[in-house]
């Protein structure tokens, strides 16, 4: 989205559309036939129709090799530079594809280009992607959304973004901007999309994995661990709550730094898309496998993630989440044993480690029952796993 | 604890973590292990007034019985460091782990080590306790001395610093001195010896690669200059000259047969490859055996070798037939070990291939980049250097190391699959041999360059002073290194580090090597800048490096000005102002800060520098009592900017200011509050162990005041002291043993603060060469002693330590005191003339009361009214 044009709904968005394929579509784009054209649009959206109108004018122009002044057309249509430029730059990008398109992800967003064909991860709310940003020249991590139009316009969705966007820890992934995002120039298809920093390093789940059959020692998972929980901590400082700390949503950057991604989103995502599950519920606390499971809502809260660190730190050491069903796809039985909280000791699962140190009473604590006095003791309602197991 | 339900917070899980873990040495960190004027360096005592009375005095308040804070003003210059972390300076960090559960025999020569090391009576007058272990490369020196620290650890209550001399570079013992300096952040002037005596004494001192009689030459010089101090030695033999006679030897031979089967047996089983000894024949085994010597490094990388399914019989044909003399010959030890290690590289180099097929030329990239790590520290390097030594990425290195780990090619410190690592000196030696210096070289220095500028916030580079601190010892071998070309550059890059961090001695060096070159006048006025820091930044310096920092800074004031630099003009007036305001002469600072430092930063736009000057004038105002004057403008001038940039460090740094203000009104919880849910989080977050003990100390004064004694004797005990001994800071760790000794006197445990005060503050201060403090502590034993009614010997304290050694120094304010004090005993006493004597006493504490213009002398007054009353009661 150029700088200065103000973001359109779908409608709208639709409209701009029909006006420039219709005008497109007939006779010669002459810079008075423009002017008439964006005369005649909506006031709200005549700098969309001058932007797409100049992407077309220019990527014609491009096609026939002939030099496009800049200057010149912003003396014509009496528009702010940077639209013009904005037009000239995406016009240019269709002329010059990089990468077959592969993944769904598109060569250019933006002024976003890609940079290698794979995806860098896919999740629920849709493909990752590495792109060099061309106007700040640095590498940054796009998450397109799919293309679900309730998602982008869910106010809940775009202000838990706004949040992310807000905290400036250096333990998080940094969103540099949000929001639609032109792919390609000409097929007018926008996409919605948020830009992050870059983390070079890989992710945890990565590392888990690639550590196959072999064993972390405490030494290692002491190293890995405390600054996951640092990192956590000076979230929580800010008054924000991750809810869905997983190893796949732990990144590290090119100094070996964890860094912690997509806070909030999952738990916005699901609310903004109340028919999809969302994420692996092995990683989340009793409490809100409860809440989501009996309709019920649920408040964020701090110990919501500790309950999660303590599976992540579970699963290190042990090789094993702590709440596993014995059938992979049978959900609901995990969901239950996650509401009982009943799981097997580490030592059980890991009788090679010398747990003198004191780690099985830690996770014990991170996995504990956190409600208050008056509740405990009760027992929890039968839950309805229905939902989750679509 | 309940241990039913779920931890409230994080930071309770951590804690509980890092208890259950031990310490973290990759994350913990001290930016400022130099013995500084915290705050919580007050002194808090009880003093009898003569009314059975005590009355609670603190030496930032300047009460009755207390003692003005000793040493300069701080003038601790915290640039805008998000991030100012120093790791631990504990060799704990690279305790190797085939120390552990890999180490095989050696019962004897552990034996022997420990005898002379932790039995021996020692004094500081003794000469220092050597134990030298020495032995052919690969023979296993390096893991005994390991397991003997590693066992021992909680023996000793002081640091253990290791120290890798890297060959071919000549070891002075300045050279020596001015690292360990560096390594303690102690002053690198001339009284550095004392500081490293006393942080040594309780702590050991070990030094790798004493290979030559050269090295020997300047390690013997050092011997001498620790007295009293334990050092742990070793190296592979001296070509001739021998072994000093004052060292004890431990010699250190190949295993025994049986011993060296069983090495390879657990490192194939740790190792995950059991089975592959055991398919071996008897004859294969008894060849391996004989064809690696027995010596530990040997079957340790041969095990690496075979348990990634590399064939025995290659290595075996490669492997030169030893006999029994042989082996002990340290030249065939290493003939063996460059066999392994040349087959262990083919074994790197095909693992990568079959990794990367058909990529020969990133295998290539990958090797080369292996061979580069032969420059890196020998004392270890972590990912993110190591990547640019190696000029690899992080992914290709992160394959390339977790492939030369499979073949103990590397080892990583403390068994962490993400932490530090380091090479075998030999490996280092042969790698480096086929790299490029000159290009690892460069690399260095851009990678170094990129991190050294001040963090800001919304910087793009993630925490790259804690790169810095985690890579300190690096930072101070590689700045003699850099290129000519770029030494001014590098000077420029690093001026807020130096200013924050050190290493002094290091940049001293460079500024001095500086000066040898052409310069424009920006850089020599930079040049002076970097000097000016490097001398200055020590408050315990010594009175030499405080008045050459003094001159340099003068000399950059002149120079700036002269030739109209107005910026670095204000930079030096800071400078100038602080050097003065740490000699005392403060009105003179306050005039440097506001008439040239303060509009000079102004006019160009440095609003942190700014915040700095008005936080100076702000400190001068709270010492002087100016409270509300100083509130103002730490809230209203210096926190802002703090914020505005994101410098969390020196916020709280700030904010810890501001609670000593609401301590000294008496606002107590709010005190608290500050110091617990705004300093601490931020040292957390930095991971400055230094600072959070610190902060944790003060926490501690305020409970106290509160009536929490019990908590806050365990937060000295178990969260202040143990951080103190770890770093080796032994003033600090003295002050808070007095704070203890302060509160079980309070508590009528008389006997237990008497021993404190004997065998925990006093021999420091001694040690240290401080005898101000001694004398403030003998002060303290003759106050307890005549609590237990021993007046006679409290008063010859006073009278033969005490008053002497304050009337030398010459501090009116502390004879006045202690003149008044020994008065109180003589009244408890009161004995024959001994009111005669107390009254004659407060006469002469009185006069320098008045001169000094303190609170105390109408206290004075009102005593000597008190004498005179008892003197005539008594004549009825």
């Amino acid at each position: 989205m150029p700088q200065g044009l103000s973001p359109l709904d779908s409608a709208e968005r639709g409209q701009v559309d029909d006006i420039c394929r219709r005008f497109a579509e007939v006779g010669q784009l002459t810079d008075s036939r423009i002017n008439d054209c964006v005369n005649d649009a909506p006031g709200p959206l005549r700098d969309h129709v001058l932007f797409e109108l100049l992407v077309e004018k220019f990527g014609r122009q491009f096609e026939a090799g002939e030099t496009i002044s800049e200057i010149d057309a912003g003396k014509c249509f009496g528009c702010p530079q940077e639209l013009i430029t904005a037009a000239r730059r995406a016009a240019q990008q269709d002329a010059q594809p990089t990468f077959p398109s592969e993944n769904g992800l598109p060569n250019w967003l933006g002024r976003y280009e890609l940079k290698q064909p794979e995806s860098l991860g896919q999740g629920a709310f849709g493909v990752v992607g590495l792109y060099r940003d061309t106007q700040l020249e640095r590498d940054v991590a796009i998450k397109l959304l799919k293309l679900d139009h309730s998602v982008p316009r869910s106010g809940q969705f775009w202000q838990e973004v706004r949040r992310h966007a807000a905290v400036t820890s250096n333990s998080v992934v940094q969103i540099y901007e949000a929001g639609q995002f032109r792919e390609g120039s000409r097929q007018r298809i926008w996409r919605p999309a948020i830009v992050m920093s870059y983390a070079s390093g890989g992710t945890l789940r990565q590392r888990i994995d690639k550590s196959g059959d072999r064993k972390w020692s405490i030494g290692a998972v002491k190293n890995v661990f405390i600054p996951i929980c640092r990192a956590t901590a000076e979230l929580h400082r800010d008054d924000t709550i991750h809810r869905d700390l997983k190893p796949a949503n732990i990144i590290y950057n090119a100094h070996d730094q964890p860094l912690l991604a997509d806070f909030g989103l999952a738990a916005a995502w699901f609310a903004a898309m109340p028919q999809q599950a969302v994420g692996s519920p092995a990683y989340m606390a009793s409490e809100v496998v409860e809440a989501w499971t009996s309709h019920a809502p649920i408040k964020p809260d701090r110990r919501q993630d500790i309950w999660s660190l303590g599976v992540i730190l579970y699963e290190l050491l042990a090789g094993t989440r702590p709440f596993v069903a014995d059938d992979p796809k049978n959900r609901n039985q995990l969901l239950q044993r996650i509401i009982s909280g009943n799981f097997t000791p580490l030592q059980t699962a890991r009788p090679d480690l010398d747990d003198s140190s004191g780690i099985s009473p830690i996770i014990g604590r991170c996995l504990a029952d956190h409600w208050p006095l008056s509740r405990r003791g009760l027992e929890p309602a039968l839950p309805d796993c229905r939902r989750l197991d679509r | 604890m309940d241990l039913n339900r779920r931890y409230q917070t994080v930071a309770d899980l951590i804690a509980d973590l890092e208890r259950a873990f031990g310490s973290v040495p990759s994350q913990q960190a001290d930016h400022s292990a130099r013995p500084i004027n915290h705050a919580d360096q007050q002194v808090h005592v009880h003093i009898h007034t003569g009314t059975d009375q005590p009355v609670t005095g603190s030496a930032a308040t300047g009460h009755v019985g207390s003692h003005p804070t000793f040493g300069p003003p701080d003038i601790q210059l915290s640039a805008g460091d998000q991030s100012s972390v120093r790791t631990s300076l504990s060799a704990d960090e690279g305790f190797d782990r085939r120390a552990g559960e890999l180490f095989v025999g050696r019962e004897e020569e552990q034996q022997q080590v420990e005898s002379v090391l932790f039995t021996a009576e020692r004094t500081l007058e003794d000469q220092a306790t050597v134990v030298y272990v020495h032995g052919s490369p690969g023979i296993g020196k390096s893991y005994l001395i390991s397991r003997v620290l590693h066992q021992r650890r909680s023996q000793l209550q002081g640091p253990v610093i290791r120290l890798v001399l890297e060959r071919d570079q000549n070891w002075t013992l300045d050279r020596l001195r001015d690292v360990l300096a560096d390594r303690l952040r102690v002053s690198a002037g001339r009284n550095v010896w004392i500081e490293l005596r006393a942080a040594f004494y309780d702590g050991i001192l070990q030094v790798e690669n004493v290979d030559t009689a050269e090295v020997a030459a300047s390690i013997s010089q050092l011997v001498e200059k620790l007295s009293g101090c334990r050092l742990l030695l070793s190296g592979r033999w001296f070509d001739a000259g021998g072994i000093p006679n004052n060292w004890n030897e431990v010699e250190i031979v190949p295993l025994s047969q049986n011993q060296a089967a069983e090495q390879f047996e657990r490192e194939l089983q740790s190792a995950g490859a059991a089975s592959v000894w055991e398919r071996f024949s008897d004859e294969q085994r008894t060849s391996l055996l004989a064809r690696t010597g027995s010596m530990p490094l040997a079957i340790h990388l041969a095990s690496g070798y075979l348990a990634a399914k590399f064939p025995l019989d290659v290595l075996l044909q490669k492997l030169p037939e030893l006999s029994l003399r042989d082996i002990s010959d340290p030249r065939f030890g290493q003939q063996v070990l460059r066999v392994i290690y040349g087959e262990s590289l083919g074994a790197l180099k095909t693992s990568l291939a079959g990794r990367r097929p058909g990529e020969d030329e990133g295998v290539e990239r990958l090797m080369s980049g292996f061979h580069r790590l032969g420059f890196g520290s020998l004392t270890g390097m972590g990912r993110a250097l190591a990547g640019a030594v190696a000029g690899l990425d992080a992914f290709n290195l992160a394959e390339l190391l977790d492939v030369a780990e499979t073949l103990h090619l590397i080892e990583r410190d403390d068994d962490g699959l993400l932490d530090r690592f380091r090479l075998h000196p030999l490996l280092a030696e042969i790698l480096a041999a086929s790299a490029d210096e000159a290009v690892v070289n460069d690399s260095l220095t851009d990678w170094f360059v990129e991190r050294l500028p001040r963090p800001m916030a919304g910087d793009p580079r993630v925490k790259p002073w804690q790169n810095l601190h985690e890579e300190y010892e690096t930072l101070a071998n590689w700045l003699p290194l850099v290129p000519a070309s770029r030494v001014f550059e590098v000077i420029a890059a690093g001026l807020y580090f130096l200013f924050t961090s050190g290493p002094a001695a290091a940049w001293i060096a460079l500024c001095e090597r500086a000066e040898t070159m052409d310069r424009t006048d920006d850089e020599e006025s930079i040049r002076l800048r970097a000097l000016g820091y490097a001398l200055c930044q020590f408050p315990g310096a010594d009175s030499d490096d405080i008045q050459r920092g003094k001159k340099i800074c003068e000399r950059k004031l002149q120079f700036d000005e002269h030739r109209g630099l107005t910026e670095e003009a204000s930079h030096a007036a800071f400078m100038l102002g602080d050097v003065l305001s740490s000699c005392g002469e403060l009105d003179e600072a306050l005039r440097l800060w506001q008439a040239k430092a303060i509009p000079g930063f102004d006019s160009a736009g440095c609003d942190i520098e700014k915040a700095w000057a008005q936080g100076r004038i702000a400190d001068v105002l709270q010492n002087r009592g100016d409270l509300d004057a100083a509130l103002r403008i730490r809230l209203q001038e210096e926190l802002p900017v703090y914020e505005l940039h994101g410098d969390v460090h020196n916020t709280a740094i700030t904010q810890g200011k501001i609670a000593n203000v609401a301590r000294t009104r008496g606002e107590m919880d709010e005190a608290l509050r500050i110091h617990r849910e705004i300093q601490l989080p931020v040292y957390e977050q930095l991971g400055d162990v230094h600072g959070k003990a610190v902060t944790q100390s003060m926490i501690a004064d305020v409970l106290r005041v509160q009536g929490d004694h019990d908590e806050a004797i365990r937060i000295w005990r178990e969260d202040v002291i143990p951080v103190y001994e770890r770093i080796g800071d032994a003033r600090s760790k003295a002050v808070t043993q007095g704070k203890i000794a302060d509160e079980l006197h309070g508590r009528g445990e008389l006997e237990e603060a008497l021993r404190i005060r004997r065998e925990k503050e006093l021999p420091v201060y001694e040690r240290l060469g401080d005898i101000r403090e001694k004398a403030v502590t003998q002060g303290k034993i003759a106050y307890t002693l005549s609590q237990q009614k021993d007046f006679d010997a409290a008063i010859r304290l006073y009278r033969e330590e005490v008053l002497p050694t304050f009337k030398t120094l010459g501090v009116k304010r502390d004879v006045a005191m202690s003149l008044a004090n020994l008065a109180h005993i003589f009244l408890a006493r009161r004995e024959g003339r001994d009111v005669r004597r107390a009254e004659e006493l407060f006469n002469e504490a009185l006069p320098l009361a008045e001169e000094m213009k303190i609170p105390e002398a109408e206290e004075f007054r009102k005593m000597l009214k008190d004498c005179e009353r008892l003197r005539k009661q008594k004549r009825r």
